[in-house]
């Protein structure tokens, strides 16, 4: 039944309607994107510690550089890297293989959606080649700064001068990719509800299918706003409408309601997927089961229902009725509560547990620890508008939200891989590298991380590109703390060389997974072959045993297999 | 590859193609939602809206073009009726034709008030008319694809017909619902 045929280059890298290939298509597109926005954080981290400074590989850096540098670094870390990492890539390679069946509902769809992905990215390429040079808005796009100099005030100008700006297209490269996510988002939401091995009801669903799966749907409720807007401001520059315009009547501020309307759900939508995957990895290394099921999953749908009333928290200082703060502050520290439970929940699962300190493992403990510790604690801080209202807009807001976002993707990603890595390619990751790559990371993040805290409360301005106009930026130790925090960073861009050149070789080189089930695992996925054949199972699984049932007393070995009988 | 209806699976009671416009649907309703309540915070904040220069709409051609697509919406729910009995009937093509009436004449009174010298940049009002009318005129325009499509669909004698117009129906109802709203917001307001 499962003929797995060789297929050539442009079939598996662009036609293949496998969720598995297409998976690898999109992590490859992203780890593409990634190399680009980790460049150009090199880049501008170096000026700011080391201004007048030609930096190795791009030279002098200008203010538009600079400008230029953090709008696309922030753009392709939380558009293309986040939101691409853990909904599409996640979604794909997991979903249809932990519920046991062979592909998504709709494969065609599925293909169609990292063809629209794969031109989104080449529009946001493009636009660093435009005639005026890449976007330096900031990430965020705020009107009027993004509309430019398009709009009522110059006729004059023709249409092509409009459109062929980077305004335009990164705005056109983030509507496609909205798109391809809200195909990709469909078809998963399908899948799972429609494809279902036999027996595996609801809440026998894997925690990281439900987290993707609600990940989601914030998602579809969220973005339609956000594309509104996007549509409106692209009208405003090439069209010349003018929502946007207060001349006219219009209103800069809708911009920023419709953006955080999408923007503050999208932290979570960020967020849950990488919470699942350490569910996973925390019950299997800890061989207990995960620490209240239901618990989780109902604080998580809690959660995502809060996470739609807390976005005005990012208009603290834009003139917002300072009644409307205050609810806003009071949502935004309540939406602390239910992560927190989930956070204590993985701790719980780890209590008295038979721990095993396995690569994944040290992925997981790591995001874990740093992400409640310093990002959602000071998290805190900011969502209290009193505070915010001093550290809005510093290095403080930087340190916060990499500390949030650095943890969850970054070390969640990598978590997943290590862990699923040998179940799809069939060959083995280089552990002694793999724990270098973990220490380098883990040591060099907090370096670059931690310091920007310090610089963020002596009142250093995010946006600023030199720092030398403010003698009281430059009184001692601050130039020491950009230094460290350059350094820093700089060295954990390069170790991810090592995790680059790991996956490369085990790839192609690396050991042969000669198990099926090395980590003795219980979701369907480990009970196929590695890699798995198209169409993923030899015999389609019935499942009688829930995702977590390790050391279950009545059996001798201590995991049950989802589908043993 | 395997053909996934051999596999025995978990289904919920809803179709694959159903479920999938039922999300699309939301997504669009908070897309609409999104631009709505722009439309009406931007209106909120004027003193006079519309603005007194601004010619006015023609409210009751208009008016009897929305009776043509609210009918359409009927004659998609006849149809859905008797494909569910079993035998598919001429409402899709009733269906059709109205809706390419609506688009036309709705089309023509667009441009028409072009040429009365209403243009995007003049005024905000203009601005959010033509964003709002031309969205949901694109979205007619998907409607009516989809239906034609689904013609083409019933004519081979598709397996699969009540899933799948059930699922074009509920977009047509979609389009079909949004219009009054928009109708009463910005021709009425």
């Amino acid at each position: 039944m499962n003929t797995h045929k060789k297929h050539g280059f442009w079939h598996r890298y662009f036609f293949s309607l496998d969720h598995k290939d297409i998976g690898f298509q999109y992590m490859l597109t992203i780890f593409f994107m990634v190399s680009i926005g980790g460049f150009f954080a090199y880049v501008f981290r170096m000026h700011l510690a080391f201004p007048d400074m030609k930096v190795p590989l791009f030279g002098l850096v200008t203010n538009k550089d600079y400008n230029m540098l953090i709008t696309n670094h922030g753009l392709i870390m939380m558009m293309w890297l986040a939101l691409g990492m853990l909904l599409a890539v996640a979604g794909n390679f997991l979903i249809p293989i932990m519920i046991g069946t062979d592909d998504m509902a709709f494969p065609k769809l599925n293909k169609i959606s990292y063809w629209i992905f794969l031109l989104s990215v080449i529009l946001m390429i493009a636009s660093f080649f435009m005639p005026k040079g890449g976007l330096g808005v900031g990430w965020t796009l705020y009107p009027p700064l993004s509309v430019g100099d398009f709009g009522y005030n110059t006729p004059y100008k023709s249409f092509a001068d409009r459109f062929f700006t980077a305004n335009t297209f990164v705005l056109l490269a983030i509507a496609f990719e909205f798109t391809s996510l809200l195909m990709g988002g469909i078809n998963f939401f399908v899948t799972t509800l429609n494809k279902r091995a036999k027996g595996m009801s609801l809440l026998k669903m894997p925690m990281v299918v439900w987290m993707i799966n609600i990940a989601n749907l914030l998602f579809m409720f969220s973005v339609g706003p956000l594309v509104a807007g996007t549509f409106m401001l692209l009208l405003d520059i090439n069209v010349g409408t003018g929502f946007y315009d207060a001349y006219r009547g219009g209103d800069p501020l809708l911009w920023e309601h419709l953006f955080w309307f999408f923007g503050h759900p999208e932290v979570y939508v960020i967020l849950l997927p990488p919470l699942g995957i350490l569910a996973e990895i925390i019950s299997v290394n800890s061989r207990k089961p995960l620490f209240g099921y239901k618990f989780i999953l109902t604080l998580t749908l809690i959660a995502a229902v809060l996470s739609t009333m807390v976005w005005a928290h990012h208009q603290f200082v834009a003139g917002i009725d300072p009644r409307a703060a205050t609810v806003f502050s009071i949502f935004t520290i309540i939406i602390s509560l239910p992560f927190a439970g989930i956070i204590l929940a993985y701790i719980a699962t780890l209590w008295k547990g038979d721990l095993r300190f396995t690569l994944p493992m040290k992925w997981a403990l790591g995001a874990v620890a740093l992400f409640t510790l310093l990002g959602g604690f000071t998290g805190l801080h900011l969502g209290a508008s009193v505070f915010d209202i001093y550290a809005h807009d510093t290095s403080f807001v930087v340190a916060h939200f990499h500390y949030t976002l650095f943890p969850t993707v970054i070390f969640g990603s990598f978590a997943a891989i290590y862990f699923w890595f040998s179940k799809f390619s069939g060959r083995k990751l280089n552990q002694t590298l793999g724990n270098l790559h973990f220490w380098l990371t883990f040591i060099f993040f907090n370096g670059f991380a931690f310091p920007l805290f310090l610089l963020g409360l002596a009142g250093q301005h995010r946006r600023i590109a030199d720092y030398r106009q403010f003698e009281f930026l430059m009184q001692d130790p601050l130039p020491l703390y950009r230094k460290i925090a350059t350094i820093s960073a700089v060295i954990l861009i390069l170790s991810q060389f090592i995790f680059l050149f790991n996956f490369i070789w085990s790839l192609k080189r690396g050991k042969k997974e000669t198990e099926d089930n090395p980590w003795q695992a219980n979701t369907l996925e480990w009970q196929t072959s590695s890699p798995p054949p198209h169409g993923n199972f030899k015999v389609y699984p019935v499942v009688n045993y829930g995702p977590y049932e390790y050391n279950r007393p009545d059996k001798d070995k201590d995991f049950t297999p989802q589908n043993e009988i | 590859m395997v053909n996934s209806k051999q596999i025995e699976s978990n289904r919920s009671p809803v179709a694959g193609p159903v479920l999938a416009v039922i999300m699309a649907i939301i997504v669009e309703a908070m897309f609409f939602g999104g631009l709505i309540s722009a439309y009406v915070l931007a209106a909120a904040g004027q003193v006079e809206w519309p603005p007194a220069s601004q010619p006015r709409l023609p409210v009751s051609i208009t008016f009897t073009n929305m009776l043509v697509l609210l009918f359409s919406g009927w004659t998609m729910w006849q149809y859905l009726k008797s494909v569910k009995k079993g035998k598919p009937s001429n409402y899709l093509q009733i269906t059709i034709i109205l809706g390419f009436i609506f688009y036309l004449v709705q089309g023509y009174e667009w441009f028409r008030i072009l040429l009365f010298g209403v243009q995007t940049s003049h005024s905000l009002f203009a601005s959010f008319f033509y964003t709002l009318i031309g969205l949901h005129g694109f979205h007619v325009l998907i409607g009516l694809l989809l239906l034609i499509f689904l013609w083409r669909y019933q004519k081979k004698g598709g397996k699969n017909l009540y899933n799948y117009s059930l699922a074009v129906g509920l977009f047509w109802f979609f389009v079909v619902a949004l219009w009054p709203i928009l109708y009463n917001l910005i021709y009425l307001n």
